[in-house]
């Protein structure tokens, strides 16, 4: 069928030799081979009861069974197939074809994971928004209505929730709002002024009513499938009087007044109170809140050194929320660093970025948003931050093709680089859509490609060394978990740097402009004949891209670069690659595997707590764009002291970003409880459905992949 | 099987529920004395899993104050005559650890170590024999070795449908309320998993009410215990 499209014949060459070499069902796990037969497809979204089984893409967020999920599932193989030629023509271009169709071959075979792949030829991934840039400006971006920047709290409201729904389509993955409540209490503040909010002092119910009423809005509406049969992957944070002070104590509101943790914390709280009170009615997955808890290095009096939180209050008040449901996830690190999204942490002291934020101000056109902001906000920038794209390494793949620790280590090192071209490769062609004004938001400073990492992820590091033949958690298996680490850390901080890069930019004779981030060839009409010239090259009167050429004039942008390490929660790539690299390799051992580890240690795994934590706790600050630790207990902890011993103790181990996952069970009834039972606590009807935290986020187990819920069913077992 | 506990433990767990009020550790020895159709641990006689005490022992010692208490569990650990030293070599790792032991019963004597002791009470003594392979007098002992010192001691009970289809519930009751004093007596409800798989024990919702009623007796008998505690 490709055989079809408009591509350069060497990309047709290369798939179909693919296709040869590897055959059906690894074009089928890419999801660029029956998937294309619109009409078999289409047959098998209407047979199976849940989109997750007739998905080219899965993910537990979607749960939309209608006729919309169809419509969006269909153009998926579509996408990725135009997604890889995108990927391929610009490595091509950037790297030469040996390496483009190296990086393809990488992909397709299961080698390297390019996450949404759906989305890599036009969006960039997950950004940290800062709401106070919608306090200030209101919604220019959207251009059929545009919105002045709000007067009251209501409209705010509106205004974060356009501003989420808007944003989170143009994204790939997640959109963190991690300044919420500061600017909310920007409006709550003025409104008690105004006297349109009640004064708590005197009438706290009734303030306490309508906050509550707002925030009510503010949820359901985020929880709405408005993103082609999604909701909008949020993330909020919670923080304490010492975050708070690092991330705030400077801005000042454009009525001249500053933000005070008191009255914040008190929205914090009632925002708190307010989702506790909806998760008893029904499992609300989005926004997922994250506990932002400063923690210090103190010296015991015997010289011994441990972490502490800075504000035990704030940690009481997070331990005292979390008990019902366990729905934070919990950030415990120094106040120099912040993760604002659901595992990205922001090193809000790093140079580069620094570099990034001063370098925005310097660049930014009369539209933008920021050039006021940071003027009138100054350090709060800190918080807007994002991944452009995440691509992952397969460890245990590594481990399958090396014979020894040094072969490991250089498989290792290819497969980086390969990741690193498709993570520079994606740089460009977001810069070029920027270009095009397809992506406004950049244009309007609400983000910024300097301000976002290329991502290299990893998945699968214990089995990885177990593949290896060494037990993972032994002292060797740990020390070589270590040398992985490392190579990913030294790998990706080999690769930041800051370049001038020159652009082209072609004026047309009918005014319009266009922006080029590479010199590619194009094809072009030159008095009259057919040429393919580079863009520098195009003359006065060549007739390019439909238009006719006026000038062409090149510019310096200094481009920044920065690239960071996560462990991904790989819903779907830890399946994928699992499958591809059975059937690729045939080894018994992988028969084992029901699905790659996104810890250090498998769910699957029965090490205790403790363990579980010294180990992650070793490596968790090695890896700057995140991992998760999930504490799985299955029954619902009753006791403060027992949650609060459970977060002391992770903050001793060194934890730094962690969930404590309860099983989430619904009954016929709809009452929400917590355990492994099969009637319901409350009113013993039977349990209908169950949920838990699957990759950072509560979901249905329904929306699960199988292997995923083979996880699950082990962890639960005992 | 192994006249050890030493070369009897099969797991080693997480628990937040074992021991009230304490993040935990529970450990299951294999094998028991009795044969209960609701027991979810029936799964632990068959396995040849061996947890090494030793390394169990070297855990509680890296990890000093993460763990406030350690269960000791089954199958049915007072079969073992060397529990008792097995508490002590735990106690020498971590004095501050509150030990406890799940018992039937059997041998309630061997958990005299232990800070709490937890006394399943399965049926009424009369079942015994037929419901579980075991005379119910030691169950009976074992609720008097209770109930002589209640400070440390605790019951509970799993209900089946079973125990309502014949009326254990009430018969049960009866006997506890006959020592007239108070205790904490938890009632928990039977719940199906994969590794009963006894769909037919779950309890019908026609007994809810008499679930409840019994609930609140227990409560009582918790609740009169605790305020003699704070006298």
């Amino acid at each position: 069928m490709i055989q079809n499209f408009s591509y350069d014949q060497d990309f047709k060459n290369l798939m179909s030799n693919l296709s040869t070499e590897y055959g059906k069902e690894i074009m089928n796990l890419e999801g660029i081979g029956n998937a294309l037969d619109i009409n078999n497809t289409s047959k098998k979204y209407f047979k199976e009861k849940f989109t997750v089984n007739a998905t080219v893409d899965q993910n537990a967020n979607v749960d939309d069974n209608t006729v919309l999920g169809y419509m969006m599932e269909i153009p998926k193989p579509y996408f990725r197939l135009n997604s890889l030629y995108k990927m391929w023509e610009t490595v091509r271009k950037l790297f030469g074809k040996d390496k483009a169709n190296e990086v393809i071959t990488a992909e397709v075979s299961g080698a390297i994971y390019t996450h949404d792949l759906v989305g890599y030829a036009v969006r960039s991934y997950c950004w940290a928004a800062s709401m106070l840039d919608i306090l200030n400006k209101g919604l220019p971006f959207i251009p059929r209505v545009k919105s002045i920047p709000a007067q009251h709290l209501t409209t705010f409201i509106q205004h974060i929730n356009q501003t989420v729904m808007f944003m989170s389509n143009q994204l790939d993955g997640a959109v963190a709002l991690p300044d919420l409540f500061v600017s909310i209490s920007y409006f709550v503040e003025k409104d008690i002024r105004d006297g349109i909010l009640p004064n708590p002092k005197t009438d706290y119910d009734r303030y306490l009513k309508e906050i509550t009423q707002q925030f009510q809005i503010l949820v359901y509406t985020l929880n709405q499938p408005v993103r082609g049969g999604q909701s909008p992957f949020t993330n909020i944070s919670i923080f304490d009087r010492y975050f708070f002070a690092k991330l705030f104590g400077d801005i000042t509101f454009p009525d001249g007044t500053k933000p005070d943790y008191d009255k914040v914390n008190d929205l914090q709280k009632i925002y708190c109170d307010m989702f506790t009170n909806e998760l008893r009615k029904q499992v609300l997955t989005f926004p997922i809140p994250t506990a932002a808890i400063a923690v210090e290095e103190i010296v015991n009096p015997d010289g011994t050194k441990a972490r502490k939180a800075m504000d035990p209050e704030f940690m009481d008040q997070i331990i005292q929320y979390n008990l019902e449901y366990g729905h934070f996830n919990i950030y415990t690190g120094e106040i120099t660093a912040l993760s604002s999204c659901c595992r990205l942490k922001n090193e809000i002291d790093n140079d580069q970025m620094k570099e990034a934020t001063e370098l925005s101000l310097k660049n930014m056109n009369d539209n933008s948003l920021s050039k006021e902001y940071i003027n009138t906000f100054g350090a709060t920038s800190a918080l807007k931050i994002g991944s452009h794209r995440v691509v992952t390494v397969n460890l245990p793949r590594i481990a399958l093709m090396s014979s020894d620790e040094k072969t490991m280590i250089d498989n290792l090192t290819h497969h980086l680089s390969l990741a690193q071209m498709v993570l520079e490769a994606h740089r460009y062609i977001i810069r070029d859509v920027i270009n095009t004004g397809k992506l406004p938001l950049y244009k309007f400073g609400l983000m910024d490609l300097n301000r976002q990492y290329s991502t290299f992820g990893f998945i699968g590091l214990y089995e990885m060394i177990h593949l290896m033949g060494e037990n993972p958690t032994s002292e060797k298996g740990l020390e070589m978990m270590e040398q992985v680490i490392s190579r990913f850390n030294t790998y990706a901080k080999g690769h930041d740097k800051i370049k001038e890069e020159t652009s082209y930019i072609v004026e047309f004779r009918d005014g319009t402009f266009v922006k080029k981030v590479i010199n590619s060839k194009v094809s072009i009409l030159r008095m009259g004949k057919k040429e393919s010239i580079n863009i520098s090259d195009l003359k006065y009167n060549d007739h390019y891209d439909g238009r006719t050429v006026k000038a062409v004039a090149t510019q310096k942008d200094k481009i920044i670069y920065t690239y960071n390490v996560e462990q991904i929660p790989g819903e779907s790539a830890a399946v994928k690659m699992l499958q591809k690299d059975r059937i690729i390799f045939k080894s018994p051992e992988l028969n084992n595997i029901h699905l790659y580890s996104n810890q250090f240690v498998p769910l699957s795994d029965k090490m205790i707590i403790a363990e579980r934590m010294t180990i992650h706790g070793t490596f968790d600050h090695k890896i700057g764009g995140g991992a998760i630790l999930h504490i799985n207990v299955a029954e619902k902890i009753t006791e403060p002291s027992v949650m609060r011993t459970l977060v002391e103790n992770a903050i001793s181990k060194g934890v730094i970003y962690f969930a404590i996952n309860y099983n989430f069970l619904e009954c016929q009834n709809g009452h929400i409880t917590v355990g492994k039972k099969t009637k319901c606590d409350q009113c013993g009807a039977p349990i209908i459905k169950e949920y838990t935290r699957v990759v950072g986020f509560i979901t249905p187990k329904e929306n699960w992949s199988n292997e995923r819920r083979t996880e699950d069913r082990q962890w639960l077992k005992t | 099987m192994s006249n050890s506990i030493y070369d009897s433990i099969v797991a080693i767990n997480d628990t937040t529920i074992d021991c009230k009020d304490t993040l935990g550790l529970i450990i299951h020895v294999s094998d028991c004395n009795m044969n209960c159709n609701f027991c979810f641990n029936r799964w632990l006689t068959k396995t040849s899993n061996r947890v090494e005490v030793s390394s169990i022992l070297s855990t509680l010692k890296k990890n000093l104050g993460f763990y406030q208490s350690l269960t000791i569990s089954g199958g049915e650990p007072t079969i073992y005559s060397d529990l008792p030293l097995l508490i002590e070599d735990i106690r020498k790792i971590d004095k501050t650890l509150i030990i406890k032991v799940d018992t039937n019963g059997y041998r309630i004597q061997k958990a005299i170590h232990a800070d709490v002791i937890a006394l399943d009470y399965k049926y009424p003594f009369s079942e015994y024999i037929t419901r579980t392979g075991m005379d119910g007098t030691f169950a009976h002992s074992g609720l008097n070795y209770i109930m002589m010192d209640t400070s440390r001691g605790y019951i509970r009970s799993t209900m089946t449908n079973e125990h309502f289809q014949n009326n254990f519930d009430k018969v049960m009751t009866a006997e506890i309320l006959k020592y007239n004093k108070g205790i904490r007596w938890d009632i928990q409800e039977f719940v199906d998993m994969p590794t009963v798989n006894r769909p037919d024990l779950i309890i019908d919702q026609k007994y809810n009410i008499r679930l409840l009623d019994m609930r609140k007796i227990a409560m009582a008998l918790t609740d009169k215990y605790n305020s003699g505690r704070q006298k």
